[in-house]
């Protein structure tokens, strides 16, 4: 896949792709969001561990 | 849909020709706004959400504002070659595969009677396209992919859906439908026709689903009916004879819990298919194509599928059940599934177990089941006719009046027998009152000294009638009418009709409870009480003769004259040993098919019914520990108010993720294969994009269909002095 790449610089050649590059990009970006959602979330849960069980 | 190119700048207003590039646009819009909107959730719920991912996320965000800025300038154009079903599928234009796609996109572009065509000026103009293609073997796979195309593109098109198969029933089958030359027979009608075949399988039925859409003024289910009515898919029977039916596939996963030696905690995990259903394991999976089962599959193409599965063992549960598909299922020669180990995606966020598949270029489709139904051969004693016994049981039960009420002042002892004053004739009475139905005013001819009940003279002997004494018959005179002897209620119509269906029913309840039919076989060939030497009854060995001695009738019976006919019915009606075995047939076959012995079963609760005082000191126990609860309920109610905080946060950023997978899940439906030829820049014109296109027929990944496949696309072009913008925006969305 390299070699096409390099090609296409110069050349138009077909490529096959299995995502849209924006929407991999969007995906990217909600993946990156929702990693930072379950850190929190797992930091809220270890409070309230501690507060339910005791440290 | 025509191919032809589409401007999108407003030339002729009002008009609907522009609606497909605008809702493109409008389309990547979107999923702009959901980033935005994205990123304002997190302002809110975040508070120490990390700088790093947010100025990444910003800044993504910012170069799609520009992007699009760049694409709302003039000079794009749109070209759309893919199929319209809602217009006019003409699903043989899109043949040819990729060369020919090309060939339509050339022309296209050459085209003088569309005024829309790109036509960018040589030297002066720089211009380029983007196109897409959607390249697959068969037209249902190429509807499938230029379905998510134009779901990108904000258009919606309806693909083929396999809806749940209508009328599926599982029944034993012994001889060939009578389509093929044989009988056609169903349990629900003919039971006759079951316990009357040599069974050497199951038959399982299924129709084309029914159109239950609700009226579409726009027609937009066309493609959906015209797919599952008219186009002839395959299907798949699963099959499977574990008793606790077909296994849910599942997966040992790690949990985000660790044990108190710190090992991480696992469980099983319920594994789903593409459609959202919980995978379901079977034994055994049948494909009915025109090639595996030749016979099925071009008969069902006039309505109704029947696959006969001769692979089942008698007396054997078996759970079946139907499918439409498309594409190239793969299945192992015994019929069992490749199931390669299931996957987890992360999108979904769960494990999803794939339908094996062929090739990768023509994946399985797979249409929504049917319900589970069941199906058994059921285990038939040989020697043994069990309608017929039922029938004959039935006429002689009726006969000696089973379905009158039995008197309030009959008494019996412990073997049944009369005793006191009450005649033998009134032992069986009451057993079938239930059953009578239209019979139930018909009194046994021989209580009336045979005259005809039906007949309507009232005075006995006018008719015709029978006397007897001790030593047989007396004297039997005719209907001076109608010259016919005197008739026995067993010859009834009447009679015969309600024992033939109530023996149909009776047969029907016995196919699904066949391991009952040898104990009636070991009950028809035994004589529990031994039967009078009178009439047909002579030589009688055991109830299956004695029933059938009863209703032996002559041909033209009544019309000719039979002695035996009146001397067996007479012999039967006043022997109690004869009424009594007669009995107890009419007990066995109630016992599990004619209702349950009342009172039926209730429900008890084990603390209130059974072990009443240990409920009681339960709910003392509760009381008591209610009552110190509330002692610390005000320290309690601080703390809890607090964590409820906490929880209430937890909550709502668990929504939140939740909300975000939905996000995903909505991403990954874009994904497919798509081939896509992406031509920059060019100073040459049309001219430049032609040579292109022919350069790039041996570059890269070309799409691989061939002139038997199958190919539509869309092309996106754009021509400007400057079209940097363009190629920077184009790189990025495709």
């Amino acid at each position: 896949m390299a070699k096409d790449e390099n090609l296409s610089d110069e050349a138009p050649s077909w490529k096959f792709k299995e995502e849209f590059g924006i929407v991999k990009e969007m995906k990217k970006a909600v993946e990156l969001t929702k990693e930072a959602t379950e850190k929190e979330l797992e930091s809220l849960r270890r409070k309230l561990e501690r507060l339910t069980y005791g440290s | 849909m025509a191919s032809e190119w589409q401007a999108l700048e407003v030339k002729l207003p009002g008009k609907d020709l522009l609606e497909q590039v605008r809702s493109t646009l409008e389309t990547l819009v979107t999923f702009m706004e959901v980033i935005k909107a994205l990123l304002e959730t997190i302002s809110v719920f975040l508070i120490d959400f990390g700088n790093p991912i947010r100025a990444l996320v910003e800044a993504l965000l910012q170069l799609i504002l520009q992007l699009f800025e760049s694409l709302k300038q003039t000079g794009l154009y749109g070209w759309f070659d893919i199929p319209d079903p809602a217009k006019d599928p003409n699903f043989h234009a899109f043949k040819g595969g990729y060369q020919k796609l090309t060939e339509r996109f050339k022309n296209s572009l050459f085209d003088s009677r569309d005024p829309f065509r790109p036509q960018p000026i040589p030297n002066l103009n720089k211009s380029g396209f983007v196109l897409i293609v959607a390249d697959a073997e068969t037209i249902f796979g190429l509807l499938r992919l230029v379905k998510i195309l134009m779901k990108f593109f904000g258009r919606e098109l309806l693909s083929a859906r396999f809806t749940t198969p209508a009328n599926c029933k599982v029944f034993p089958a012994g001889t060939r439908p009578g389509a093929l030359g044989g009988t056609n027979y169903d349990p629900i009608l003919q039971v006759a026709s079951i316990f009357g075949a040599d069974l050497k399988g199951l038959a399982i039925e299924w129709s084309l689903a029914t159109n239950q859409f609700p009226p579409d003024p726009g027609f937009t289910d066309l493609l959906a009916t015209v797919s599952s009515e008219l186009i002839p898919h395959r299907w798949l029977i699963e099959k499977t004879s574990v008793p606790s039916g077909p296994e849910t596939v599942t997966v040992t996963a790690e949990t985000n819990f660790e044990s108190k030696r710190g090992s991480q905690l696992k469980r099983k995990v319920k594994v789903r298919d593409e459609n959202g259903d919980y995978f379901r394991k079977f034994e055994k999976y049948i494909v009915i194509d025109p090639s595996s089962s030749t016979g099925t599959f071009f008969l069902g193409q006039l309505g109704t599928f029947r696959y006969i599965d001769t692979e089942v063992e008698k007396g054997k549960n078996y759970q079946y059940r139907v499918r439409g598909f498309s594409g190239g299922l793969k299945v192992n020669t015994d019929g069992t599934l490749p199931l390669e180990a299931p996957v987890f995606d992360s999108i979904k966020n769960e494990y999803v177990q794939r339908w094996p598949s062929l090739s990768t270029t023509d994946p399985p489709i797979m249409g929504f089941p049917s319900a589970i139904m069941h199906g058994r051969v059921p285990n038939l004693p040989t020697d043994f006719d069990v309608l017929l016994n039922l029938e004959n049981s039935l006429r002689m039960a009726f006969a000696l009046g089973f379905h009158l009420e039995l008197s309030d002042l009959a008494t019996f002892d412990d073997e049944g027998r009369n005793t006191g004053s009450t005649p033998s004739s009134e032992i069986g009475k009451g057993s079938l009152t239930n059953m009578g139905g239209p019979i139930s005013q018909i009194i046994p001819a021989v209580s009336l000294g045979f005259i005809n009940p039906k007949s309507t003279s009232l005075e006995a002997g006018a008719v015709g009638g029978v006397g007897f004494s001790e030593s047989g018959l007396t004297s039997v005179t005719t209907d001076p009418t109608s010259g016919s002897y005197p008739d026995v209620t067993h010859n009834f119509y009447s009679v015969k009709a309600h024992a033939a269906r109530l023996a149909s029913a009776i047969g029907s309840a016995l196919l699904d409870n066949s391991a009952m039919l040898y104990p009636l076989k070991d009950l028809m060939y035994s004589l529990p009480r031994p039967v009078p030497e009178k009439g047909y009854f002579k030589g009688v060995t055991n109830l299956q003769g004695m029933v059938a001695a009863f209703n032996t009738l002559p041909d033209q019976f009544p019309k000719v004259y039979d002695a035996d006919v009146y001397l067996t019915y007479q012999a039967a009606f006043s022997d109690p040993d004869t009424r009594l075995n007669v009995l107890d047939i009419i007990r066995f076959i109630k016992n599990f098919t004619l209702g349950g012995t009342p009172p039926d079963w209730i429900s008890i609760s084990l603390l209130r019914d059974v072990i009443p005082w240990s409920g009681q000191f339960i709910y003392d126990l509760l009381n008591r520990m209610e009552a110190l609860l509330d002692a610390f309920k005000s320290a309690v109610d601080e703390i809890k108010a607090f964590i409820d905080t906490l929880v209430r946060k937890i909550e709502v950023l668990e929504r939140f993720v939740k909300f975000l997978i939905d996000i995903l899940s909505y991403l990954d439906s874009f994904s497919a294969g798509f081939y896509f030829l992406n031509v920059p820049s060019t100073d040459q014109g049309i001219n430049g994009w032609i040579q292109a296109l022919d350069e790039s027929e041996t570059r890269g990944t070309p799409p691989p269909s061939g002139p038997g496949g199958y190919s539509a696309g869309v092309a996106l072009a754009y021509s400007a002095t400057d079209v940097t913008a363009f190629v920077k925006a184009f790189g990025i969305i495709f």
